[in-house]
């Protein structure tokens, strides 16, 4: 009898949960995604890429997620650069579109916009991506936004170990990523490189019987490391790209040379202070250069045509941010300041061989940036939390543009109701004025454009999320209003101007996401955009359906994105349907084998050019392979 | 057999009660190592653990490594006790002084459960057939 009462206890562990260890394992694993940790719901209307989703979705880089971010369209300009629409909206730079690596704020002032470099940043060292949209970024400091997208890198606490990532495509395309984490009690380290040649499909253009290769590979190395020792965490970036440039600035379109070369440094140093206090400092580097050649002329603005049309940004930065948190009971208050000063620099070189004209024209300038926030919320009742946030920016310029001083505030409700969650957000932001629009490179010899304000938005959102054990519904409603709004001016002004008609922009969303169980679920979204007026430049409505499953050793993942029709340039784009779907085999649990196929029927999504007499698709029909090995 | 239906009531409400899943996996691994035991006394090296074994059923945590059965290590320290060894991170797997019977981990981005094959034998520990997985030879 004694016996069997040793064996039964076992018996009864096996019956009720040691033969679900794997399963325990797997539920551990989805409940302690550090996503969970990072988010801030009070921030706006959130979506998560967890480190599970980027795993089965086979993430290379930054574009295969802009690609599906609903809210906007991904697509890359004239001269190969990453760019964002929102729908109906034409392409641009969105400097109120930020992009974070943890706390650090890749933005750079100078061209309005992060993914002019690090929109096709490899996305190897990222653990999970949060997507902030319709946010004032009082909650993360530094300038304000209305999308945040914060990229967290992958902890050493959790990824003890090395990895290293192949991968290539049928168009001879080859990226490595390493990395390798390690930790003891109080210190730990982070450090990844990656080195990678992504090659496109090249595309031809005929002008007066010659014919013009228009090229749009890429070479980019990338370098992170951070180090923690017990509250100090330092982090260092780099990221070098080169890249052809594509259709180029020509009047015709027809590049005979040139590349676009950037790269961009950072040093992020943060001290944690055991009493809620918490200090960054950061140092940031910034060149981006951009070199046109096209043997037909390239229309310089006042400076009429030319054949070499040679650009170059420098940016360096200093800033610090200090916050404090008060916490008491129902009530969090978070005060804090933030300090930058950017040296910012153009050089322009501008040649016409055949009239012998070279024309070279330099600025430099020095913005002082001060900013002081707070952020209060107070927790009514367990279901229901208000939240207000305030910001006072100061901007100073060393000489020639005028100071400003911009307001920022937030006001917002959580609402629990049963099993439905509401969030409302009234927010009051601006965007600021990057160094181009400041100072145009297409207007010689370079002069600042004092009359140039800020473009100022207003945001009102409302979420509503409704969760069930298996399901999960999300509605989202925006208007926007934006005064100032900023557009280019090429026959008067030949620069940036401010629009004096309010612009009022729509925005609806609606999701649906069924969970089979931890690892297969489907994902449906719908979104749709209108800025009330009779042109619209890009689709208006998306349809995205993502479907994750995971059986035995394999994790399939598929997504199907719809963009309706639309007309732009005097050029009919047909709805299109880009089809993308991976496969990944885990032969072991360090070493996985993957097929990714991207716009497999090759009806992706499309983009016009003015100036070109067809629309070219945004992503190629491409077959990636891909191998993974943890050791 | 009163005992019998004890222990299977025991194991049973312990992993249908709503508690976290480190919990229950802890649960799941203490009862496998030491089965005879219906009460087993616990000692956490970092006393922050301690929180993932108070409200489990069938365990108690003691202030004393010599008074446990169980000691669940997050530092590489003197340890004197005969008890049952098990750690939270791979490094201290490799300590061959704290001769532990395995650990519950992150490591390479997943959470790993890792039991060393001849620290169980030294112990007497056999484990039932659906946990052989977790057993390695070496490291």
């Amino acid at each position: 009898m004694k016996q069997y009462l040793k064996i039964l206890p076992l018996l009864g562990i096996s019956l009720f949960g040691e033969e679900n260890l794997n399963l325990l394992l797997n539920k551990y694993e989805y409940e302690a995604e550090l996503s969970k940790i990072t988010k801030k719901e009070e921030a706006g209307v959130l979506d998560i890429y967890t480190s599970h989703d980027l795993q089965m979705m086979q993430i290379k880089t930054l574009e295969d997620l802009l690609r599906i971010l609903p809210g906007f369209h991904y697509t890359r300009q004239y001269d190969n650069l990453t760019v964002l629409q929102k729908p109906s909206i034409s392409s641009r730079q969105l400097s109120s579109v930020r992009l974070y690596v943890n706390d650090h704020d890749l933005s750079s002032n100078s061209f309005g916009s992060s993914f002019l470099i690090w929109g096709k940043l490899p996305l190897e060292y990222i653990d999970h991506i949060e997507v902030y949209k319709g946010a004032a970024s009082v909650e993360f400091g530094n300038e304000t936004s209305t999308v945040i997208i914060k990229m967290y890198t992958k902890s050493p606490q959790r990824e003890e170990g090395s990895k290293i990532r192949l991968y290539g495509d049928n168009y001879g395309s080859k990226n490595v990523d390493a990395y390798i984490a390690s930790k003891n009690d109080s210190f730990s380290y982070f450090a990844y490189a990656n080195t990678n040649a992504i090659k496109r499909r090249s595309y031809t253009n005929e002008f007066n019987g010659k014919e013009y290769a228009l090229d749009s590979g890429i070479t980019g190395n990338n370098i992170y490391a951070n180090i923690k020792y017990e509250d100090w965490f330092a982090e260092l970036g780099s990221y070098t790209k080169k890249g052809d440039n594509f259709l180029g600035l020509g009047i015709y379109a027809t590049p005979s040379g040139g590349d676009v070369d950037s790269a961009h440094s950072y040093l992020h140093l943060t001290k944690t202070f055991s009493s809620n206090i918490k200090l960054q400092l950061s140092y940031d580097n910034v060149h981006f250069q951009r070199e046109y050649k096209d043997e037909n002329g390239i229309y310089l603005g006042n400076g009429g045509v030319v054949q070499n049309y040679n650009v170059g940004f420098d940016d360096n930065l200093i800033a610090a941010t200090l916050e404090k948190k008060f916490i008491y009971e129902k009530h969090m208050l978070l005060l804090g300041s933030f300090v930058k000063k950017e040296n910012f620099s153009e050089d322009g070189e501008f040649i016409e061989p055949i009239s012998n004209y070279y024309y070279k024209s330099s600025y430099s300038n020095t913005q002082y940036f001060y900013s002081l926030y707070g952020e209060y919320s107070y927790d009514y009742d367990p279901n229901t939390r208000f939240i207000a946030s305030v910001k006072e920016d100061y901007i100073k310029y060393r000489k020639y543009i005028p100071s400003t001083q911009e307001f920022t505030a937030k006001l917002g409700l959580i609402k629990h109701i049963g099993r439905l969650q509401i969030k409302a957000f009234l927010t009051k932001t601006y965007a600021p004025l990057a160094y181009y629009q400041l100072y145009t490179p297409d207007n010689v010899p370079f002069y600042s454009n004092k009359e140039l304000k800020n473009m100022h938005i207003n945001i009102g959102s409302l979420v509503f999320l409704y969760k069930k054990q298996y399901d999960l519904f999300k509605f989202v409603v925006a208007k926007n209003q934006v005064e100032d709004a900023i557009y280019f001016d090429p026959v008067y002004a030949k620069g940036y101007v401010n629009s004096s008609k309010v612009m009022d922009y729509n925005y609806f969303e609606f999701s649906y996401q069924h969970n089979f169980d931890l690892k297969n679920k489907i994902v449906t979204t719908f979104y749709y955009g209108d800025k009330k007026t009779t042109s619209y430049e890009s689709p208006k409505f998306t349809a995205l359906v993502q479907l994750f499953s995971h059986y035995d050793k394999y994790d399939f993942y598929s997504e199907v994105l719809y963009n309706s029709a639309y007309s732009y340039a005097n050029i009919d784009c047909d709805p299109s349907y880009d089809v993308t779907s991976s496969l990944k085999y885990h032969y072991s649990k360090d070493l996985s084998l993957g097929i990714r196929g991207e716009n497999i029927f090759g009806t992706g999504y499309k983009q016009v050019y003015d100036g070109y007499d067809s629309a070219i698709s945004v992503t190629d029909r491409k077959v990636w392979f891909n191998m993974e090995y943890l050791f | 057999m009163k005992k019998l239906l004890l222990i299977l009531l025991l194991a049973s409400s312990l992993l249908a009660s709503d508690v976290t899943t480190e919990r229950k996996i802890y649960a799941v691994i203490v009862h496998a190592l030491l089965p005879e035991l219906q009460k087993v006394k616990v000692w956490c090296s970092d006393r922050s653990k301690e929180r993932i074994f108070q409200a489990m059923q069938g365990v108690v945590c003691v202030a004393s490594q010599n008074d446990a059965d169980f000691v669940l290590l997050s530092e590489n320290t003197d340890i004197n006790s005969q008890a049952v060894k098990f750690v939270t991170s791979y490094k201290l797997l490799l300590e061959k002084n704290l001769d532990a019977v395995g650990g519950f981990f992150w490591q390479k981005g997943r959470p790993n459960i890792l039991f060393l094959r001849k620290n169980l034998q030294d112990h007497h520990i056999v484990l039932p057939q659906s946990m052989q997985e977790y057993i390695e030879d070496e490291l």
